[in-house]
Parts: C-alpha cells; sequence; structure tokens
C-alpha cells in the first residue's frame, strides 16, 4: 500500500489470493456476484482508455462524448456554499492520470538515519511473512498466466529484480501519513523525483498500461524495448483482487486503496531528506487539511465507515465536473482507511500529526550515479 | 410517601414466546405509575461475587450505599453499611477471608473482613476508584481509576506500592500470570500492561458495525482470554421520525449493539477475516452469538471474537469456574413490547425481551457463546448482576427489590429498603426497538460517541451533575424541558410504545438531577488549578463570558467559528471527556486550543505557553 517505507506491503491477502487463484480465465466470485474477469491480452485495457479523457492539467474531468457526469448525491454540503474551488480539487487522482514525476514516501527515524549514513535508497525487500504484496501478486499472476503475451512479458520484467527491493509512495504526504489502523509508515518524509524519461506502469484489474511523465500512453512493445525506463509502478486495489467489487448489487470486498511502487534507481532523478521544501510542502498540506476541517464542520457526512473504503474506492474512477469539497478529498486518497474518514475529529488528529512531523531543515539532497 | 416497586421480581421459564407489542393506546408506560426513590444510582454491572470456597456470596449495592454478606448455605444475609453516596461496585476477594471493594463515589478501597462482616481497613486510592483485583502473587490489590491510574497496594496493609499513568477512563483490572489486563470504558480498549508497568499491547474490538464503546465488564477466563461485556454503537447515520434510533443499521439491531467478545490478547489477529457473513450478507441477522461480520481488517495486536445479543443498556456477565458455562444479565426488561426486527430471528429462537442468558461457551469459532445452545430466561424487574455458585449455577442480583435469585428457582432478600423509581427504570429500560437511554448515556454520564443526525455530526452530553440546570437540552437547544425531550427522543426517536405520564416524566427528571458530578481526575497541581481559574474569569479571554454559573455555561446559543451555533455545553468533568465540541473534533482538552478550537471562541491566542497549561489545569479540575 501506498506510503510505506522500507517496507513492501504489508497488506494481508486473505481473499485475494482465493480469488486470484481462480485464474484469468475464470471469473471471479464475490459477494455472491459473478463478474467478468478482463481479458489477460489487453481486452479491457486498464482504464487509461476506459472512455474519458481530461483536459491536459484540468481538474475538470468531462466523458469523452461530452456528457458530464455529476452525481447529486455528491454535490457540496447545502450548509456550507463553496467559497472557491474544493480544497482537493487539484490533487484528485484517477487512472486517466496516473503519471507524476514527484512522489512522496513516509520512513521511520532509523530508516533516515541509515539513508543519510547508507545512501542507500531501496534497501528492503517484503516484510518476513507478509509475502509481496497484492500488487506484485497480481503481477505475477499476469506473468504466469499470461507468459507469452506483451502483458506476461513485462510482468514478468516488473516482478523479478527491478522492483524487488521497492518503497511506496504518494504524490502528496498528508493522504498516506495516517495509514491504516495499527500500522505506522514513520514520521519522516523522504521527496523522490524520477527523471524526465521515467514510465509509469499502471496496474489495474488485471492487466498492465504504460505512460510517460506527459501521461501519454506507451506501447507495450515499446516499454519491453526498454523496460529499464519503468520508474514507478501505480496499483490500485480493486474486485480483481479481491478489493472493492463496485459494480454488483453487493460492494462487500476487502478494503481498497492505492500506491506507487519506486524501485528502479535508474529512472531516479533525485531523493531528498530533511530540506526545506519538503517542509514547506509539509506545511502546505497542514494548511489545505484546516480549510478542510473548517469547511465540513458543519456539514453531515454522508456514509457510514461500513461502506466507507468501498464507497470511496469504487468512485476512484468516477468522473465528475464538479467535485464536492467532500469528493475532492476522497478523490486524493490513497488509502481510505478509518484514519481518513472525513469527520472533524480524524482530520483534526491529522493535522496534529502532520504539525509533529514538522522539522527543523537538515537537508540531504542525493542525485543517484552522481559523486 | 414511596408507591410500591411497579413491577415485582420473578423469573420465567426460558423460551417464552414473543409478547406482542403493546400500544400506547392500551397500556401507558408502568401502568400509569410513577414512584421516585430518595437515591439511586445508575447500573454499573459487577456488583456480584461467589468466593473462591463458595461459601459466601457478596453484593455491592450502590442503590443502598450497602455490601451484602449472604451465607451460602444458610442464606443469612449480613450488611456492611456506608455512607450514603459512597457506591460500592466492583468487589475482589483478599487474602484470609478478606474482600476489596472499591467506593465508586469516595475515592476509597474498603478491606472487609468475610467472617464479621466489618470493615478492616479503608485507604483514599484515588477520584473515581472503578476496577479492583486482587494478586496472590505478590500479596497485591489492584485498583484501576477513571484518571487514568492504576495503583497497586499492599493487599495487608493497603500501603501504596506504586501508580502507573495510563489512558483514562480505565475500568476493570484483571489479574493474569505474566501481566495485568484493564479495560477502558467508554472506548472498550484493552491494555496488557506488563510487570514493568509499560503497556505491551492494546487492541480495540473491531466492527463493520461501528465502533466499540462502553465496556461495562471484563473478565479473565482460566484459559487466559478475556470476556468483555460492551456496546458496539453506529457510525451510521441516526434516522429521523418514528423508532429513529432503533433501525436501519448495517448490524440491524439499531444504533446500539449489544455486544460480547473474546478477546485473546496473546495472539495477534489472523489474516483471514474471522467471517464471512459480511460478504455473504448476512450481517442483518440478529441471531445471538452471530459473528460480526467486520469482514478484512487490518492486523491487530490481539484476536477479537464478537458476538451480539438484542437489547440494549448495562449488561453483566460471569463464567463458572472452569469457564464453561456463561450467563448474561441485562436490565431492558421493563417493556413488554419486543423488537419488531425480533421476527428476523433464526435458530435458536430466544426471547429479545429476556434479560438472562445462558449457554455453555463457544468453541473459538464460534465466540463468546454457542449460540445453538443458547437459552433465555426473562426476568421481570431490575437485575443487575450475575455471577456462577460453587455448584455452576446462575445467581443473579436484582436492585429492586434488593435480592438475589437462584438458579434452583429461590431467592434471599437483602434489603427491605426500597429504592423503587421510576425515573431509574425509564433510563435504563429498553424503549422497545432496542436501545435505552443509558445506551448512550452510561451510568448517566455520556458515550463519547459522535452520531450522525441529519442535521450533522453530535457528540453525546453528559446528565452527570445537575442536567436541569442545562435546558434548552441538545446542541441545538431545540428541545426546552424534559417533556419536549421525552417526547422528541424517548416517543419519537427511541419508539417507546406506552407513553410516560407527566408524573413518569418528572420522575426521570429528578433520577437525572440527582446525578452527581464526577470528581475531577487526580494529581492536579493546586497552584496551576488556581492561577487557571483566574485566568478562566479574565474579561479578555473571555471564557466565562459563555461558560458561566455553577454549570459552566449560559444555556445559550452561541457561534464560536466551530461550523454553526450551538447551546454552550457545560465544562462540568470536560477534562476527562473523550470528545468535545458538538462534532467531538477535538478528543481531549489540549485539542481545544488547536485547530478544533474555533475561530471565535475566547481569546486563547492571548495566553502564553505557561498560561494556557495553567487554564487547562483549571479546567481539568471541574
Amino acid at each position: 500500500m501506498a506510503g510505506g517505507g522500507g517496507g513492501v506491503d504489508r497488506s494481508v491477502v486473505p481473499r485475494a489470493l482465493a480469488y486470484l487463484a481462480l485464474g484469468l480465465s475464470g471469473c471471479v466470485v464475490s459477494s455472491g456476484q459473478t463478474q467478468p474477469v478482463p481479458d489477460a491480452q489487453g481486452g479491457h485495457g486498464g482504464s487509461a482508455d476506459g472512455g474519458f479523457s481530461a483536459a491536459a492539467g484540468a481538474p475538470s474531468l468531462v466523458s469523452a462524448a461530452g456528457d458530464i457526469q455529476i452525481n447529486p448525491a455528491l454535490q457540496p454540503c447545502s450548509a456550507t456554499p463553496l467559497q472557491g474551488q474544493p480544497v482537493f480539487r487539484d490533487q484528485i487522482f484517477n487512472t486517466t492520470r496516473v503519471a507524476r514525476r514527484q512522489l512522496f514516501s513516509w520512513t521511520t527515524p532509523e530508516q533516515a538515519a541509515a539513508l543519510r549514513q547508507d545512501r542507500i535508497l531501496f534497501s528492503r525487500s517484503e516484510r518476513p511473512g507478509l509475502g509481496p504484496g497484492y500488487a506484485f501478486e497480481v503481477i505475477r499472476q499476469i506473468g504466469k498466466y499470461a507468459s507469452a503475451s506483451e502483458q506476461g512479458q513485462l510482468a514478468a520484467i516488473l516482478g523479478g529484480a527491478m522492483f524487488e527491493k521497492a518503497r511506496y509512495a504518494w504524490p502528496e504526504p498528508w493522504a498516506t501519513r495516517m495509514g491504516w489502523p495499527g500500522e505506522d509508515y514513520g514520521n519522516e518524509l523522504l521527496r523522490i523525483v524520477l527523471k524526465p524519461e521515467a514510465w509509469v506502469v499502471l496496474v489495474k484489474s488485471g492487466t498492465l498500461s504504460v505512460y510517460d511523465l506527459q501521461n501519454a500512453p506507451v506501447s507495450l512493445a515499446e516499454a519491453l524495448a526498454s523496460p529499464g525506463r519503468v520508474g514507478a509502478i501505480f496499483y490500485q486495489k480493486d474486485a480483481y483482487a479481491g478489493g472493492p467489487n463496485c459494480g454488483g448489487s453487493f460492494i462487500f470486498g476487502s478494503n481498497g486503496y492505492r500506491e506507487f511502487i519506486l524501485g528502479n534507481l535508474a529512472m531516479v532523478e533525485e531523493w531528498s531528506l530533511g530540506t526545506q521544501q519538503i517542509r514547506d510542502h509539509l506545511a502546505e498540506n497542514i494548511a489545505q487539511l484546516s480549510a478542510f476541517l473548517e469547511r465540513i464542520r458543519s456539514c453531515p457526512v454522508r456514509s457510514s465507515a461500513l461502506s466507507w473504503n468501498l464507497t470511496v474506492a469504487c468512485d476512484w474512477d468516477r468522473l465528475v465536473a464538479e467535485p464536492s469539497e467532500l469528493f475532492a478529498y476522497e478523490q486524493a486518497l490513497a488509502i481510505p482507511s478509518d484514519n481518513y474518514l472525513a469527520v472533524p475529529e480524524r482530520i483534526a488528529a491529522m493535522i496534529e500529526t502532520l504539525q509533529n512531523d514538522l522539522f527543523e531543515a537538515d537537508p540531504l539532497v542525493v542525485t543517484p550515479g552522481s559523486p | 410517601m414511596l408507591e410500591p416497586p411497579p413491577q415485582p421480581v420473578s423469573i420465567e421459564p426460558p423460551a417464552t414466546p414473543l409478547l406482542p407489542i403493546a400500544t400506547p393506546e392500551t397500556a401507558p408506560l408502568f401502568d400509569g405509575k410513577a414512584v421516585r426513590a430518595e437515591h439511586s444510582a445508575p447500573v454499573v454491572g459487577g456488583t456480584l461475587l461467589v468466593t473462591l470456597d463458595g461459601r459466601t456470596i457478596v453484593a455491592s449495592d450502590p442503590d443502598r450505599d450497602a455490601v451484602f454478606l449472604i451465607d451460602a448455605a444458610s442464606r443469612v444475609v449480613s450488611k456492611v453499611s456506608l455512607s450514603r453516596g459512597e457506591e460500592p461496585g466492583r468487589i475482589a476477594e483478599g487474602p484470609d477471608g478478606t474482600l476489596f471493594v472499591a467506593l465508586r463515589r469516595a475515592g476509597a478501597l474498603l478491606k472487609i473482613d468475610l467472617r464479621s462482616a466489618s470493615i478492616l481497613q479503608r485507604a483514599t486510592v484515588c477520584a473515581s476508584p472503578r476496577g479492583v483485583a486482587y494478586d496472590r502473587k505478590n500479596a497485591s490489590v489492584y485498583v484501576a481509576c477513571r484518571s487514568g491510574q492504576l495503583r497497586t497496594l499492599d493487599a495487608d496493609t493497603l500501603v501504596s506500592k506504586r501508580t502507573l499513568q495510563l489512558d483514562t477512563d480505565l475500568r476493570d483490572v484483571l489479574v493474569r500470570e505474566h501481566d495485568l489486563v484493564v479495560t477502558r470504558f467508554l472506548s472498550a480498549e484493552v491494555l496488557v500492561v506488563a510487570e514493568d508497568g509499560s503497556v505491551s499491547r492494546r487492541g480495540r474490538p473491531p466492527s463493520s458495525c461501528g465502533d466499540a464503546t462502553v465496556a461495562y465488564r471484563a473478565l479473565s477466563l482460566p484459559d487466559g482470554q478475556v470476556a468483555l461485556a460492551h456496546q458496539i454503537s453506529s457510525n451510521d447515520a441516526a434516522g429521523e421520525g418514528p423508532s429513529g434510533y432503533g433501525g436501519g443499521t448495517p448490524c440491524g439491531i439499531g444504533l446500539v449493539t449489544r455486544s460480547l467478545t473474546l478477546v485473546d490478547t496473546q495472539r495477534p489477529s489472523p489474516t483471514e477475516p474471522s467471517s464471512d457473513l459480511g460478504a455473504a450478507g448476512a450481517a442483518n441477522e440478529i441471531s445471538p452469538g452471530a459473528l460480526d461480520p467486520g469482514g478484512e481488517s487490518p492486523r491487530l495486536p490481539m484476536t477479537f471474537h464478537t458476538s451480539f445479543l438484542p437489547g440494549a443498556g448495562p449488561l453483566d456477565v460471569a463464567f463458572d469456574a472452569q469457564g464453561t458455562r456463561m450467563a448474561v444479565i441485562a436490565m431492558d426488561s421493563q417493556l413488554a413490547a419486543i423488537p419488531e426486527v425480533a421476527g428476523a430471528l433464526e435458530r435458536p429462537t430466544v426471547d429479545p425481551g429476556a434479560t438472562l442468558w445462558l449457554s455453555p461457551r463457544g468453541t473459538s469459532e464460534q465466540g463468546f457463546f454457542d449460540a445453538a445452545r443458547v437459552s433465555s430466561v426473562k426476568l421481570t424487574g431490575q437485575p443487575v448482576a450475575v455471577a456462577f455458585s460453587a455448584a455452576g449455577e446462575y445467581i443473579v442480583q436484582s436492585r429492586e427489590p434488593a435480592a438475589l435469585w437462584f438458579e434452583d428457582g429461590t431467592s434471599v432478600t437483602l434489603s427491605d429498603e426500597s429504592r423503587a423509581d421510576s425515573g431509574h427504570l425509564m433510563f435504563h429500560m429498553n424503549s422497545g426497538v432496542g436501545i435505552a437511554c443509558a445506551s448512550c448515556h452510561p451510568e448517566g454520564g455520556d458515550d463519547g460517541h459522535v452520531w450522525r443526525f441529519p442535521e450533522g455530526l453530535r457528540r453525546t452530553m453528559p446528565l452527570e451533575g445537575g442536567v436541569l440546570e442545562r435546558a434548552p437540552f441538545h446542541w441545538d437547544g431545540t428541545l426546552g424541558d424534559m417533556q419536549e425531550l421525552v417526547q422528541t427522543v424517548m416517543v419519537t426517536r427511541m419508539g417507546l410504545r406506552r407513553l410516560p405520564s407527566a408524573p413518569q416524566i418528572a420522575a426521570l427528571g429528578s433520577f437525572l438531577e440527582q446525578l452527581p458530578s464526577l470528581p475531577p481526575p487526580d494529581a492536579l497541581d493546586p497552584a496551576a488549578v488556581s492561577r487557571g481559574a483566574a485566568i478562566f474569569k479574565r474579561e479578555d479571554v473571555a471564557c466565562a463570558t459563555c461558560h458561566s454559573g455553577p454549570q459552566f455555561t449560559n444555556n445559550q446559543l452561541a457561534d464560536v467559528g466551530t461550523g454553526g451555533s450551538f447551546v454552550t455545553p457545560t465544562l462540568l468533568g470536560v477534562g476527562l471527556r473523550p470528545a468535545l465540541f458538538h462534532d467531538g473534533c477535538a478528543k481531549g482538552i489540549g485539542q481545544r486550543f488547536g485547530v478544533c478550537g474555533g475561530t471565535a471562541h475566547g481569546k486563547p491566542e492571548l495566553l502564553s505557553a505557561d498560561e494556557r497549561a495553567d487554564l487547562i489545569a483549571f479546567l481539568r479540575s471541574l
């Protein structure tokens, strides 16, 4: 999951593996519903070409057919008319535009000390007993069941040495700091910048697709020709891996989340710790959350904790022209855990946590490959 | 002046058929009777103990401020009288024929001689002692305090040996071979305290139905597991209109669910979900013993198996000496009305109006008890605690009349002193849709929970310390008096089908009004409190502008920049309140001065850090 430090995916893999064991040619059975499984040969092709397009750099999202999708339930709270745009409008993240050059990763003080001493960005593989995580399980399955295809070949590369030692990241620090209840990824923040020529692989619905940092598609053939340019993997847990089954009448499933996985040092332009730039970014996050808190305090929350994770995760690919305050927040999340419920006490706790994370600048900037 | 109790206590055969739902036209509440007691205490549970040799039964009676010792063979009752309002609570058996009793509102621990029924020693321990346990290994007695102090006393001398400051709101303390287990009341959290005093593990029952809350009772079982009787408070929206508090929640039982959880503190939660009920869509069944359909949840440091029981309100739980037979007691049978949702019950058919459930202990897969073999006993009256005799038969303590009821059908009267109180009954009874006043206001306080109303998030408000002086009620100040409150909350939202009369509403008000303020936390610096009091009164800081008078509220609406206009809340007990503001934004008084505080909430920015600390010390003292 996103945000982790040296450890790989901390999530557990209960139902997901059972579903994966059914194989790509079978059906995913979840919550009493039967869902078709995407064709590993590219029949569904992820969601990058899923029928929507977005104006470059603009958060207003309109369908390719010109239809604006607005869910009335997601409109701004009537008790708090919006004053300007939703706080997190510019941080809305969906799989139509996954590529990001700047990413942040939380790490523990011990790991930060080791980074300062050894300057080895990717040093840890999977945590004992927890396996490599959902993302690599999906990649492994793609490699296994579609081994002859370009998908399978790329999966084999991603599942190999390139990302054997990985770090988890997200474009905004606040969205991963609180994590899942009971987990702590650390309170020191790494900033990682990919090289301009880096590519991002999207793992979604059992398929792989590749994008450059301008979010233009890269063909699988091109990616296979230059796999060394893959700088990051973006993974969104969905029904394919036992995550939210959004299409059926039941939406039960295990928790949804999303993450960037970094591991290819050759595509890292720079990484840094303790810089004023990182501190400023953190302070900006705090200010954004404070503004968000002020706006939501008079708004009833819309859903129960029971279904919140699923509701949010199932909305991640919903494109909305005029997002509400709450919707924009949810669309910016990586980990819709209880810690991120859009209720004042959780937001206040997040602000307090980030305030405690503010640091005196002690910069370390590393350019891999430079002396 | 006092009329007889409205309903005598009787024990009926188990598994009585479901009763028809009463209607307002045919059945006035309590047959229209209204009685008041000169003193009554909220139900706390855990006031009954059978000594290890089985010869003596001990019952604390906080309503009569007495401890009763009953010879199990002869049924002869001895009484240890206490002062009015001391409220004896938890009991622990000590060495050499002694007992330890926590006096909840006297801040003291008693040591009682079983043979002579006399007080041997009395020690001041903390402002609000709750849990008490004796450790034979080191001849120590532990006292868990609301302030968060965990006191260790020499069992012989009652001299203090150690004081740990843990999190606030401690409830029970359990002695195990190598560690202690301490529970927290409102958060239902379980803490394992190692021998060195550190908290080695902590966890809270997970639930997809809401938040685990209000842990009335915790017991240590012979196999090392912990039995936890608690509630689950829904995070779902509270509905409007009739029965708005009663249904439509993910677990199908109501906004508050009576829950029993087995906690294995030694074993981290499994990676597999404990149940696939959620995926199967079976979450809405309320069969006793149904597992919480939590689905996949993050790995927790402990393993929890949660089962549900119908009804709401205080409950107590007991196991026999071998930990193989379980009894749960609840005090919500005052209405014959049965929740309509009872029709959805699957196996076994139990009477949701029952107040005693019996079952063999369940396997680890089944959870707390064996749902297929549970039996229920309908007790009309006020059962408040349960224990097992040495022979493995249950014993029930009733509040009014003060009596013990045995499984063989016999009973023994503890006192002829009546504490019949219609207000007490109304406060603790199941309104008919699976909820009681006490569900959200345990022990007359608040559950610390933030509810989702159509108008927004609303934290439960406390009732202690003279609530009638704080009208209008509720955050929006829309309920002008008790009459409006009962009509809106109990009748409309809680679905009370038997309408209370004006005298009964007055009795409820009287019961609430006599609930004393809880003592402030322990170990406050008097000098800081004094300085803080002066700061509080400063006009430029403007605290007392709204938080005025003995209740620390002017009962007026104010918009302090927290998202709307709300009635100024009392500051009594604010130091130990688990959440502050209408929406629970601040989790403690320190956060009041942070991002949750509001943009127009006095002038705390005028204070230095030291002054702010003094002000907080004063607020904690209220």
